[in-house]
């Protein structure tokens, strides 16, 4: 099926509503599936799981400690991860933050889909902030690392997790059907995307605009007759 | 410039009218400036005016085409409202021109409007209803061998009426970013009044046609005063009023372009002969304009009766030497109705084209907002105490004050208003009330302990303030982009909103039907296609329709 990028960043925005997320935070995950389109990874999908454990309960906004130079943010009691639906943009703009502190250290544990955090990383902080993203083999754990340094988004390995200032801590490694390995790479954003649209699976698009179906109100005879403020026919 | 607390309040919004640098007066004068050509490129429609057109137009960079869609509709089915699946013609604006597959392809979907999936080929979904007052009476006429009386073609202004047109990526049609890239679509809504431009073409052309058809070599062709009378029709709801809200730099930047040449106007020194002359004859014929202007609606029509006395007045006042304009416009301030006021605004900028015109360009806007985490609680409040002192001085404790709430129903996603105390589903309210959430972040700054904490860590700890806390702080430079006024309050009347915004789009005669719906006619007084590119093809404002009768006729 064949989608207009408003319609993918409109459709996740308010099927974020739909579950619950707060209208802000809504408005950053519209600009992160914005970005996974743009760079070719799997939007759709990534919110639609994200908020699939939104609404299970799985995922949450959960906990966080902040000191001068941490941050620590763990999904806290009753719920098996870290939303990265719920939370994306609020930690990057802690992240933002810990920037210019060399010394500083932030952790998310457990984020429910990282590549998900990845983006609300990507759209939602400055454009001179950078990550550096290392991504491990399975069972293990994926390194965000910021950096006010150098432009791009780069893959990077061992070392760089060691140093890293910042570093999260996930509980699964996949995205929706895509599974990530060792030779993830971030491609550039695709500047023609917006000529042409998305293309996306059908079934996981409806399952989405259900979640976005849940802030609409049903109709009533009342509301049918004198919400909209007109008549019902207009026979001029 | 008028200060934002003059300008963003509901009631002046509600008296706005067209102006030079209204988004259809720029596009027919690109038209002109740039000699498009729109020529009819097929025209497969039966006897009785079902079938299918197009209409395609040259611009120095590329082409674009309307494929319109003819089809017949029981009036049982003809409602202007989102709720209707049934129209009596449907149109998409394509990039280039349409081959027979696409054609095809475009008969599938789109007369099913929102229930077909449109391409990234496709600029704009549109449809209309046939005036039934006029459609017929006219075709009737010209199959008879006589032209429509003038007095009714000119009580209704038009014989289709949109009932929406969609673009910026909706149903799958092309995104915005896409249509940008073409510099002749850059403008807002260039677009789709492109379409409802060329929607006027064919629908001339359809009475025609069917005219033809019906009354053999009998008929006659609807005559080019006449064509130019009849406009396009739209009927808008609510679905105007949240998209204000939700697009504050866009309602900042129309603003500040058009305070921006009320202020140039106003700072002339001293006004030559020929620009009190223009002035003046362009003042005559609001006036008729203004006569010409039938509602049912009570309250408008009260308006257009006070309107029409303050022009008087206008006309009566001397010009004065020094600073004419700003004299004009300053005494007018103190002395006439609001809906007078801006009249006159909009009547200032039209002699004066070299100082206004430039603006048309400055409409867009980027939308990209973000939150700046870094600034300190103290300065949120300080910015909120600065920017939304209006929004703190509401009693929100005063019966009515959160009178309504704004939803999207599940009928065909119809933006509407509910009673809080009274409807369902208050729960799934839009954001709409600013003044409220400026409140009660406010009450949040206040009673956090540190001063000096940041905004992200603020944020962090209270979520539910995110999205009303990147508004405030994208609002500072963006002085307009604010309705100052509570948009839940009982007495708040949607129309204001509808009507400022349509008034940007260059939509005149506006007719509400209630409170929060409202006609217009769009385009009437427009130069037709074959006129396009005479010189005198700006001069369309505030058209008067010789021979009708200048009737007190609305039912005050």
């Amino acid at each position: 099926m064949h989608i207009s990028l408003n319609e993918l960043m409109l459709t996740c925005q308010k099927a974020a509503r739909g579950t619950g997320i707060a209208e802000g935070a809504a408005e950053d995950l519209r600009k992160a599936a914005l970005w996974l389109a743009l760079h070719g990874f799997p939007a759709v999908d990534s919110v639609y799981d994200a908020l699939v454990a939104v609404e299970s309960g799985v995922s949450a906004y959960g906990e966080f400690t902040l000191s001068d130079d941490a941050i620590d943010w763990h999904p806290g009691c009753g719920a098996e991860g870290l939303s990265a639906a719920s939370i994306g943009g609020a930690a990057a703009d802690l992240f933002t933050l810990f920037l210019p502190n060399e010394d500083g250290a932030a952790c998310l544990r457990s984020v429910d889909v990282p590549l998900l955090q990845l983006a609300q990383f990507a759209a939602n902080m400055p454009a001179t902030a950078r990550i550096l993203i290392r991504w491990f083999d399975q069972n293990s754990r994926i390194d965000f690392r910021l950096t006010a340094g150098e432009l791009g988004l780069i893959a990077c390995k061992g070392a760089a997790y060691a140093s890293g200032r910042f570093q999260f801590e996930v509980s699964q490694h996949t995205c929706g059907n895509v599974t990530v390995d060792d030779n993830f790479t971030v491609v550039a954003e695709d500047e023609n995307m917006s000529l042409r649209g998305l293309d996306v699976d059908e079934v996981i698009w409806e399952k989405l605009k259900a979640f976005a179906d849940l802030t609409l109100v049903e109709p009533t005879a009342r509301s049918r007759a004198l919400g909209a403020g007109a008549g019902l026919d207009d026979n001029d | 410039m008028r200060p934002p607390h003059v300008v963003m309040r509901l009631e002046r919004m509600g008296s706005l009218h067209q102006t030079r640098i209204s988004f259809m007066r720029s596009l027919v004068r690109r038209m002109n400036r740039e000699k498009w050509t729109i020529e009819r490129t097929q025209w497969d429609v039966n006897e009785l005016g079902y079938g299918v057109a197009v209409y395609t137009v040259g611009t120095p960079e590329r082409s674009y085409s309307l494929v319109a869609f003819s089809n017949e509709l029981d009036d049982a089915d003809r409602t202007d409202r989102v709720i209707a699946e049934k129209w009596d013609a449907t149109f998409a604006l394509v990039d280039g021109i349409p081959d027979d597959a696409d054609i095809e392809r475009l008969g599938r979907c789109i007369p099913l409007q929102e229930a077909g999936r449109c391409s990234s080929s496709e600029l704009v979904l549109s449809r209309a209803n046939k005036s039934v007052r006029l459609f017929d009476y006219v075709v009737e006429c010209l199959a008879d061998g006589r032209q429509p009386e003038i007095q009714r073609l000119a009580e209704v202004g038009y014989l289709m009426r949109t009932t929406a047109v969609y673009g910026n990526g909706k149903f799958g049609l092309s995104d915005r970013e896409k249509v940008m890239r073409e510099e002749v679509m850059c403008s807002p809504y260039r677009a789709e009044l492109l379409s409802v431009y060329l929607i006027r073409c064919f629908t001339h052309d359809l009475v025609d046609h069917v005219a033809s058809m019906r009354g053999g070599g009998r008929s006659v062709k609807l005559d080019k005063q006449r064509k130019t009378i009849l406009g396009i029709g739209n009927a808008t709801g609510l679905g105007m009023a949240p998209y204000l809200h939700k697009h504050p730099a866009l309602l900042n930047n129309w603003i500040v372009a058009r305070e921006t040449a009320l202020g140039r106007v106003r700072a002339v020194p001293s006004a030559t002969p020929e620009k009190v002359e223009r002035f003046r004859m362009l003042l005559e014929r609001a006036a008729e304009h203004v006569h010409q202007w039938r509602t049912d609606d009570a309250l408008q029509c009260v308006r257009i009766e006070q309107l029409s006395k303050d022009l008087e007045h206008i006309r009566n006042r001397p010009i004065d030497e020094h600073y004419p304009w700003h004299e004009l416009m300053q005494w007018a301030e103190t002395s006439l109705s609001m809906e007078a006021q801006e009249m006159l605004a909009s009547l200032l900028m039209e002699p004066y084209p070299e100082l206004v015109d430039e603006l048309e360009c400055t409409m867009g806007a980027d939308e990209s907002v973000s939150i700046h985490p870094d600034a300190t609680v103290r300065e949120l409040l300080d910015t909120i105490e600065q920017s939304y002192e209006w929004a703190l001085q509401i009693d929100f404790e005063q019966a009515g004050a959160s009178h309504w709430f704004w939803y999207v129903s599940k009928e065909k996603l119809e933006p509407r208003i509910g009673v809080r105390d009274d409807d369902t589903g208050a729960d799934k309210e839009m954001p709409l009330g600013v003044a409220v959430q400026a409140q009660r972040v406010y009450a949040d700054l206040k009673a956090t302990r540190n001063p000096h904490q940041t905004v992200a860590v603020f944020l962090a700890l209270h979520p539910q303030h995110r999205h009303i806390v990147r508004r405030i702080q994208n609002m500072v430079c963006r002085p307009y982009g604010e309705i100052q006024d509570n948009l839940l309050d009982e007495h708040m009347r949607p129309i204001d909103m509808l009507r400022g915004k349509l008034s940007f789009f260059g939509a005149t005669k506006f007719d509400p039907k209630s409170d929060r719906w409202t006609r217009i006619t769009m385009y009437q007084g427009a130069p037709l296609p074959e006129e396009l590119h005479a010189d005198d093809a700006d001069d369309w404002c505030f058209p008067v329709i010789e021979g009708m009768e200048s009737a007190a006729s609305n039912p005050v």
